[in-house]
Formats: C-alpha cells, structure tokens, sequence
C-alpha cells in the first residue's frame, strides 16, 4: 500500500518535506545557529543580514527559532497521535469484541467526549491543567481518543461477523486467540491510514491552542505561539512568515499523504 | 427509529457534558472567587465572604452542582462572574452574531466547494483538477487564525478593500432586534447603510472560516461526481447525447450533493471550534469569543453553558445530517 | 431539491452580493459620535462594585465626584464641590457643594446623596469598598455641606475622593430601583441594574451595555456645567494593539488607548496623532523569602545580587520598544514620595561575586509562574523571558511557567511562588496605596505573598511608624515624609520595579482634549473636536 502510495508525485513531495522537518528536529541543535531563546540581535529586524527571517520582540533569530520548532511540535502530535491511536484501539476492540454494557459504557464515554466542540474540550482541560506543552497535549489526546475508538470498534464488529471467525467462536477458540490469530490483524489498514491525516489536524489544533496561549510556555519557540506574537503587530510580517509556512508545509505533507494512502487503500 | 434513540440519549449526554466541565473547572483547585473580586480584594476577608454568599460558593460542591443542573434544565444557566448577567442573556446577546459568521461561512464554502468540483469533475485529472486538487489539501492545511490574519492583513490593511475588524461600525446605529443576525434585521429595517456595512465586514472572517469547507466539500463532491458520472444511469443517458455539462449538472450534482450535505452538518463541530479562532482574529462579538474569555478567566457558569450549548448544537447537527439524507435520498426513505 | 435552477439563482444572488460590496468605502464620519477601541475589563457598571481602568473612564463620564485631580496631574480641583478644609490633625473633611450641580434627573444634588453613596461604596463589600473604608461617619449639616469623619489622619483624602469609586448617585432614582445603601446591599441587584442604567450628575448618561462587545454613551441633557462636545461616545471592545491599530486606521475608531509605541508609530500620520506620556503604571519583579519554594535562599545579599543582575534599560527596550521609564520604588513617578530617588543599577560582576559569597557560586534553578496578559502595552511574557535572560546570567535559572490569572493570584497568596512578577495601577492619587500594598509589615497582601508567615524576619520594623507619619504630614512636608517611606521600601528589595511603561495615546488628528489622568484615565467629556 505504501509503494504505491509512493508512486504519486504528490506523495512523494510530501514525504520529502516531512523528512526535511524531521531531520531538522533531530539535528538543528547542530547547525550552528544562534540560541533560540537569546537575544542576539535588535529587536524587530526585518530579513537580512545574518538574520535570513529578521528578529522578534526580544531581538532572537527568527529562523533559527522557527527551525527550533519542529522540535517541540513534531514529537507533540507524534505523540498525542499514537497516544490517542493506542488508547482507542484498545478500548474500541474491547467494546466491539466484548459487546453489551462494556460497548455501552465505553461508546457512551466517547459520545460525550465527541460532543464537545474540539476547542472547547481542549481549552478547559488547558485551562484545568494550566498552560503547558505536555497539558496540551493531554488536551489533545483527550479530543482526539474517541475518534479512534469508534474506527476500531466498527472495524472489530465487522470483522466479528466474518464466517472464519463466527467459526473460531463456535469451535471454542478462547477470546485472545480469537482477538490475536482473527481479529486484529484485520483491522490495523484504516488505523494507519488514518494516522498521517490525524497528525496534521493535530498539528494544527496545538497550534490553535498556543495562539490562544494554552500551550507551550515561553521562550519556547513553538509554531502557534510565534504566530501569536507576531500577530500583535501585523505590519512585521516576518514574525508570522517563519512559523506559518512552517505549520502549512507540515500539515500540507500530513494531508498530502494521507489522502494518497486513503486512495490506495481504497482503491 | 435511530433518530428517536439519539434524542432519548441526549439528556445523558447533556448531563454527561455538564458534569465533566463541572468537574474540570472545580479540578483547578483555584478559587472561583478570585474570577469575582480580583486580585487586591481578594485580601479582606469581608468582601470575600461577601462574594461567597452572594454566589452561592458557600455550599458544599455536590450542591453547587446539583444546584446547576437543576436550574440549567430549567433555561437558567446561572450568572456570569466575569459579565454580572444571566449567561443566558449573554449567550442570546451573543449566539446570532456566531450563527451569521457560520451560516455565512458555510453557504460561501460549499458555493465555491461545490463550484470547484464542477470544474474538476468536468475535466478530471487536467491541469484545473490538479489545481483543485491541490487548493483542496491546503484549504484543510492552513491554520484558521493564520488564514484570518492573512486576509485581514491583504484585504484590510494593504489593499484596504474592506473594512477592518468587528461586526458593524460604531458609528452606525444596530437596527432594532428582531433575528440578530444584522442582515437580516436591516433589511427588515431597510437600513441598507448598516446592511452594506456588516455585509462588507463578514466577508472576511466568512471567507477565513469557509475555507476549510470549500476545502472540504470539493474534496468530498469531486470524488463523489467522478463516481456519479461513471454510473450505468449515466451511461444510458449519455447515449441519448446529452451533452457533458448538463449530465454533470442535471444528473450527477443531485445524487452527489446527498454526502456533501451530510458533511457540510457533520464539520458544524470544526466550524464551531473555528469560530473561537476566527471570532478572536476578527473581534467579532459571538460565542467563541465569550468562551475563550471565560476560560481564561475560569468564570464557571459560562464555560457550562458554553460547552453544554455546543453539545447540543453538535447533537442537533448529527440529527439534522441524518433526516437530511434520509428526506434526500430515495433508497433511504424506502428502507 | 436538486433542480439547478434553485442553485443558479442562489448563485446569481451570491454574484449580486459580491458586485454590491466592491464599491468604494462607506462616507465615514458622523462628527457626533467618538468612538474609543479598548479591551474591555468592566466587571460591572454599579459605581460602587465595578473596579476596573475601563470602570475608571465610564464613571468618570456618568458620575461626579467631589473633586477631580486638574490636568497638572497631581493638583486637586473643584467638581461637586467649590472648595473643601481640613482640621488641623486631617480626621475631619468639610466639602461645601456647588448649588449650581443637577443629576441627570434633574433634582439637585444634595449633602445627604454623597452621604449616601460614600456609606453605600462601604457596606457593598467590593474590590473598590476600601475607599470608604477609614470614614467613620458622615455629617450634612446642611444640604450643601458635607462633613467627613475619618477614622485616623489622612492628609491624602481629597485624592481619594477624587477616584471614580466615589461617585456621587442619585439616591432617589436608585432607591425607587431597588438599590440599597443600609441593609441588604449585597442582593440589591445593583450589578444588573446599573448595567442597564445611569443615575449621575456627570456629563453622560448610559444608553447601552453589551458586555465584551460595545458601551454606549449619551450627552446628559441636563448637565450642569459645559455639555461635552460629542453627543454619542462609544468605548468598542477591542483586543489587541494590531486590532486597535487597525480600526484606527481604518477609521472604525477615533481614540485607542492600549497600543504599543511600535504600533502606534507604523500608523500612517494622517489618520492617527500619536501622545506617548509617562505614567504612574508599573510592573515589577516580586521575590518571596518565605516561600517554602524559595528553600531559604533570597536572603537580603542575593536579593541585591538579583537587582544588579536586572539590566531594566535593556528590558525597557526589548519589552517596550524604549518608550518607558525606569522606576525606583514602588512609590511610581508623579506621585508624593518618587521625587529624587535613584534607580538601582546593573553590575553584573559584583552580582556573581555576592552570589558566590552566599554559597550560589553555581547557580540554582527556580520556578517563575507569571500571568499569562498583557497589561498597560506591556506583554508580561516578554518581561518574564527577559528576566529569565538577564537572570540567566548569574546563574539563577528561572523555569518560566505562564497561569492564567486567577491560577496566579490563588498561588501568589497562597505564598506559593518564591519569584513572579505583578503589575499595578493606582486606584486614586495618592502614595499610602503602595504603602498598604507592598509594605513588608504585618497585614498587607505582599507581607503574606512574601511568605511573612513563614519568615516573619523579613518584616519591615520602621514602616508602619513611618507611613503614620506621612498621613499626618501637612501638605508641606508630605513629599519628604513619603520619601521616607519609599527609601525604606526600597531598601527591602522584595517589591523590585522593573519598568513603568509610557502610556501610548493615539488618536485621530482633529481631536483635542484627549488626556490621560491620574484619577479618571481618560476624561471623555474634554474631548471635543479641533
């Protein structure tokens, strides 16, 4: 699924401008750039000179500050995505495969947690919590379970239905037999499917959250908060540059991709 | 049948909202008391005692909460500590000025959604569907308030084609109320100063949030129209040499349009969470505005009504997305 | 539906619409109305609850006080009453009326209103109450005179009845609405009612109140002095200095107040008059020696190694854009007391040697919760990153955390934060304020967030004696007698000023009048146009 997926020029940019952040995320520390939380030059200086997207407030790099970023918004979707993937396919194989009050309670939970208005779900744990990245991203997880459990639940109970395994069952098979050697091997695709599209709109809530200053704590050069600060005086357009191609480009690639193995996997 | 079993779970639901936004504002620790007096007062032990009393913060926690499903079961949502008014009077203060910026948002969306897919459809996989195709992906990609700061900066402040942030001019006198929504009142009124006015001004923060659905919508009809086309009934009507264009608009957009409906009620929950975005960006006066600030300032009663509103406008999209299609689509009714 | 016929008319509608607004800008500029943008903070439009800046500008436009504070910013002068005397020892105040001065009703205003309104400021119970809270009782012998009885020597009240707070109501009008003075005043719904309603002799009167969205104002037909030029005011919420900026640009504003320099100055000259004026507003660095946090360490040496450390020209040019004054104590500038007093400096070699000297030669960390706004066009996320550089350079590393703002002040009182840095505006002019705030002596709010319950060493021995002294001084000797007082605070280096941010003004050209002020932020009625 994925070498074909791959065959798409599209999706192919789009992996490459993944690689680009990830690289940078692991090896920015390295490059020789100037500390993203010092103030090295004048504040407020426009692109030029030894500062390629000119400087903030504080008179720190610009660049170096938005490359410094995928450090902190990568790892944070990354992990509120795998976390949510983690929790939901285990509770939603348990509620497709168990069944009865079990599925009852777990959907319920999941209906109310679904009824809130992602932002709003997000901005009161951030507000309970207190601003943070790690509350953010307990924030997120908190939206973003559900979704994953009703994928897994719908997938599980379809597959229940399925005569190999309506065999296991009659045969006696015990329960984890039948949820390891039937069940969940056949429900992995649209998880994985689902990841790349779900890290971008995550990227893009965490940005949303700490535009809204519930997510990372200064000086930290996250994305969302540079658009924040940057936003109180929209003549310096440099301030917004940086960190709004730096989300657009990511989430583009998460959608780009995500959207070519959706195809493939239908297809 | 599913439609009754949904609106007999929504007081569980609703009661299920209320309770975990009960239970997050008082998991703070931070007492509510200080959202009332501030921070100086918050030193004499009479104003505090004072304020309790008053608010009813006096009473264990379970009361309080009792005390507030009860009377929000009633309409009465409590007061706000941060405004001093019945939420419910803010909220209906507030809510039409939302419902304007999301209906607006949502009729450009799946306008220029709906536009774009023709154009694609028509000639798929050319050069306009790759452009459509790729407008698409960015339209879901692009952070809502970056998109607002964006047109805000081009249309606003350089080009200054439109006017600037908030919902009508200070200068104008806000025709009387009859819907809240100002087009609709002015027009009523015959204001036309006033009705070119707010026109004007929600043509930006519609077009920041209606983005994402057009983004939305012309992914989802585009496919579903290349679908349509390849059908049997199609194919037989293209036989009876129909030309391309009237298959497209007569034939396919209907059948096509059943899913996109449905979306279109289903993202009401992205668009409301957009709105909090939006109407920051834009200083527009609606209920996403009036969340963030009582989140911020931790005013209690209001973040409950916020959340247990937006429960229910999310229940009530998902039942009208589900009449929708059933009243739409023939095969559905008959079953 | 589905017959393309309903969708090519939407679609021709939607075609007409869009035709219908590219036209050129709508004539702008009906002169009668002048609208200010600012974030609204208003928590409530009772004169005797509400205690906020936009509160401060609101009841200065619908209510009178007795006196005002003149365009000299520091000078009391007449305004319900024509003049006023002290006794000798300063415990008794005698106002004389203005016969001439009418409420909006039309009644005149009487001895036994201000009796009235100073008893009810009292028994409300509100942020504001501590105003009225030192007069013991109130005389009117006549209907003209009012004679206050304090409870100790204040040589600052007129500064007090100066303040907003101290609104004059109509009694005749709030009593027939419900509104209490005796009695059950906390249930007499003055929040809901004054939101809807005016009952002032000021030079306007309230025509509307949408909470966070808009508040507007009437000319008072029947004020008693000069009608104010403008017929309509408009105080428009608007957050933050790019939406401010712009609705003045655009013209959707006459007047913002809450711009940064650098905004302000980016707006094209012909659309925006820019005033950048010092002000008494403040933000300052708070360490706690008594928080158990602090873990003993902020002894008086490493107090004084962390002045030195604070390079404040630096944090006044980063955080402000260079428009703001350093601040010597936490008496501001302008006000009794500031006259005269030296700045600390920055010496960043001694600070390391005092540190080392203390046992910190390596530095240590600590935790430094801030609240996560923006007050007077400072961002105090700047302040707290700026810190955390300048700091950072003697090896204290501060673990920057940003709270909202009632998570800060239940930890701050709580003596939960051994570093956090705070704002303040005054509430009237006047010095024992500050005293009574940051004062390190038993019973003020920052003897308790210091952690004096823990560490009652820290307190400050001459303080209070000195404070007594200063509002028993006559006019002549106060200044000297607050410079006491404020020498003594500084010496303490638990409340650190960091920086006084300039007030940025800017405005349409054409206008006049526009001001800031001591007691009333911005005095709309002298606003008028050129």
């Amino acid at each position: 699924m994925w070498r074909r997926a791959l065959a798409s020029p599209a999706a192919l940019l789009a992996l490459l401008v993944l690689g680009f952040w990830v690289v940078t995320a692991i090896s920015v520390p390295w490059w020789g750039l100037p500390d993203p939380t010092e103030s090295v030059g004048r504040r407020f200086q426009p692109p030029g000179g030894a500062f390629p997207l000119g400087t903030d407030a504080l008179g720190r790099c610009v660049l170096s500050r938005t490359l410094h970023g995928a450090r902190l918004s990568l790892p944070l979707a990354a992990g509120v995505v795998l976390g949510a993937a983690a929790l939901g396919v285990v509770l939603g194989a348990i509620a497709g495969f168990l069944g009865g009050a079990a599925d009852w309670l777990l959907s319920r939970a999941a209906d109310i947690a679904l009824a809130f208005p992602p932002v709003l779900l997000a901005l009161a744990v951030a507000a309970t919590l207190g601003p943070g990245l790690l509350n953010a991203g307990l924030a997120m997880l908190a939206v973003w379970w559900p979704i994953y459990l009703r994928l897994m639940r719908a997938q599980v109970r379809g597959v229940m239905r399925m005569e190999h395994v309506q065999a296991a069952v009659t045969v006696g098979s015990t329960s984890a037999t039948i949820l390891r050697r039937h069940v969940v091997p056949l429900c992995w695709t649209p998880i994985l499917v689902a990841l790349p599209l779900d890290l971008g709109q995550v990227i893009l809530l965490g940005a949303g959250l700490s535009f809204v200053g519930l997510g990372a704590p200064p000086p930290a050069p996250e994305w969302g908060l540079m658009v924040a600060e940057g936003a109180t005086t929209l003549h310096r357009w440099w301030l917004v540059a940086g960190p709004g191609v730096a989300i657009l480009s990511v989430v583009l690639a998460c959608t780009l991709l995500g959207d070519r193995l959706r195809e493939q996997g239908r297809g | 049948m599913v439609l009754i079993q949904r609106l007999l779970l929504l007081p569980v639901l609703l009661l299920g909202i209320a309770a975990v936004s009960f239970g997050l504002s008082r998991a703070t620790g931070v007492d509510p008391v200080i959202a009332i007096v501030g921070e100086r007062a918050m030193e004499d032990p009479a104003v505090v005692a004072a304020a309790r009393a008053q608010w009813g913060l006096d009473r264990p926690v379970a009361v309080q909460f009792l005390r507030h499903v009860a009377n929000a079961a009633q309409g009465d949502f409590g007061t706000s500590f941060r405004t001093r008014r019945p939420v419910g009077t803010d909220l209906a203060e507030r809510l039409p000025a939302t419902l304007e910026l999301v209906l607006a948002a949502t009729l450009l969306g799946t306008l220029v959604g709906a536009a774009l897919a023709l154009l694609s459809a028509r000639w798929p996989h050319g050069l306009l569907d790759q452009a459509v195709r790729g407008f698409a992906s960015a339209g879901v990609s692009i952070p809502v308030f970056l998109a607002g700061l964006l047109l805000l900066w081009l249309f606003a402040t350089w080009l200054d084609w439109l006017p600037g942030p908030g919902r009508l001019d200070a200068r104008l006198t806000p025709p009387p109320v009859w819907t809240g929504l100002l087009l609709l009142d002015a027009a009523w009124a015959m204001d036309w100063a006033v009705w070119r006015d707010a026109a004007r001004r929600l043509v930006l923060p519609a077009a920041a949030l209606g983005w994402g659905i057009a983004a939305l919508v012309a992914r989802l009809l585009r496919a579903t129209l290349i679908e349509e086309l390849a059908r049997f009934h199609i194919v037989a009507a293209r036989s009876r040499g129909l030309s391309e264009g009237r298959l497209l608009l007569d034939h396919a957009l209907p059948n096509a349009m059943v899913p996109a409906l449905t979306l279109i009620s289903l993202s009401f929950a992205t668009l409301v969470a957009g709105a909090v975005l939006t109407e920051t960006v834009f200083a527009w006066p609606g209920v996403g505005a009036y969340a963030l600030e009582s989140a911020r300032t931790l005013d209690y009663p209001a973040i409950m009504a916020v959340t247990m509103l937006g429960g229910v406008a999310l229940a009530i999209s998902g039942v009208v997305a589900d009449a929708g299609q059933a009243w739409l689509d023939p095969r559905l009714r008959d079953r | 539906m589905g017959s393309m016929t309903g969708f090519a008319r939407r679609a021709a509608l939607a075609a007409l619409v869009a035709l219908g607004l590219g036209g050129p800008a709508l004539a702008q500029q009906a002169p009668a109305t002048l609208v200010v943008a600012r974030n609204m903070d208003v928590n409530s439009l009772d004169p005797h609850r509400g205690f906020c800046d936009t509160c401060q500008i609101v009841f200065d436009a619908l209510y009178d006080t007795l006196v005002t504070i003149g365009p000299d910013n520091r000078t009391p002068v007449p305004r319900l009453a024509t003049r006023w005397e002290a006794s000798s020892d300063l415990m008794r105040w005698t106002f004389h009326l203005d016969p001439r001065a009418r409420f909006a009703s039309g009644r005149a205003v009487e001895a036994a209103d201000v009796a009235w309104s100073f008893r009810r400021l009292a028994a409300t119970r509100a942020s504001s109450s501590f105003l009225a809270g030192d007069i013991e009782r109130i005389e009117t012998p006549d209907a003209r005179t009012v004679v206050v009885h304090l409870k100790a020597a204040n040589s600052e009240f007129v500064g007090i009845a100066a303040a907003p707070y101290m609104a004059v109501v109509d009694r005749n009008v709030a009593e027939a609405a419900g509104i209490r003075a005796e009695g059950e005043v906390a249930q007499d719904g003055g929040d809901r009612w004054f939101g809807e309603n005016s009952a002032g002799s000021g030079p306007f009167t309230l025509a509307r109140y949408r909470p966070n969205d808009e508040l507007r104002l009437a000319r008072n037909a029947n004020y008693w002095r000069d009608a104010p030029a403008f017929a309509e005011v408009v105080i428009r919420q608007a957050a933050g200095a790019a939406v401010q900026g712009q609705l003045l640009a655009s013209g959707g504003a006459d007047i913002a107040l809450q711009l940064d320099t650098e905004t302000a100055r980016a707006l094209p000259r012909d659309r925006a008059t820019v005033q950048v004026l010092p002000s008494p507003n403040f933000i300052y660095l708070a360490i706690a020696p008594g928080a158990p946090a602090a873990q003993g360490r902020f002894t008086p040496e490493v107090r004084e190694a962390i002045s030195l450390a604070v390079d404040r020209a630096a944090m006044i040019e980063f955080v402000l854009g260079g428009a703001g004054k350093p601040q010597a104590s936490p008496i501001p500038n302008g006000f009794p007391g500031s006259a005269g007093l030296e700045v600390p400096g920055t010496d960043l070699a001694r600070a390391r040697q005092m540190l080392a000297a203390a046992g910190h030669g390596r530095g240590f960390d600590v935790d430094f919760t801030f609240p996560a706004i923006n007050s007077y066009g400072a961002d105090m996320s700047l302040v707290a990153q700026r810190l955390q550089q300048d700091l950072g350079r003697v090896g204290i590393r501060l673990r920057l955390q940003p709270a909202t703002f009632p998570v800060w002040v239940q930890q701050m009182r709580a003596a939960q934060l051994p570093m956090t840095i705070g704002y303040y505006a005054p509430d009237y002019f006047g010095s024992a304020q500050y005293v009574n705030f940051f004062g390190i002596m038993e019973g003020t709010p920052w003897f308790t967030r210091a952690g004096g319950g823990n560490l009652p060493a820290i307190a400050n021995g001459e303080l209070r004696g000195l404070l007594t002294r200063a509002l028993a001084a006559p006019d002549a000797q106060r200044e000297a007698a607050f410079n006491a007082v404020a020498r003594s605070m500084m010496g303490d280096r638990i409340i650190l000023p960091l920086l006084s941010p300039d007030l940025v003004i800017a405005h349409r050209p054409g206008l006049q009048g526009v001001r800031y002020s001591t007691c009333c932020n911005l005095p709309l009625a002298e606003i008028r146009p050129r």
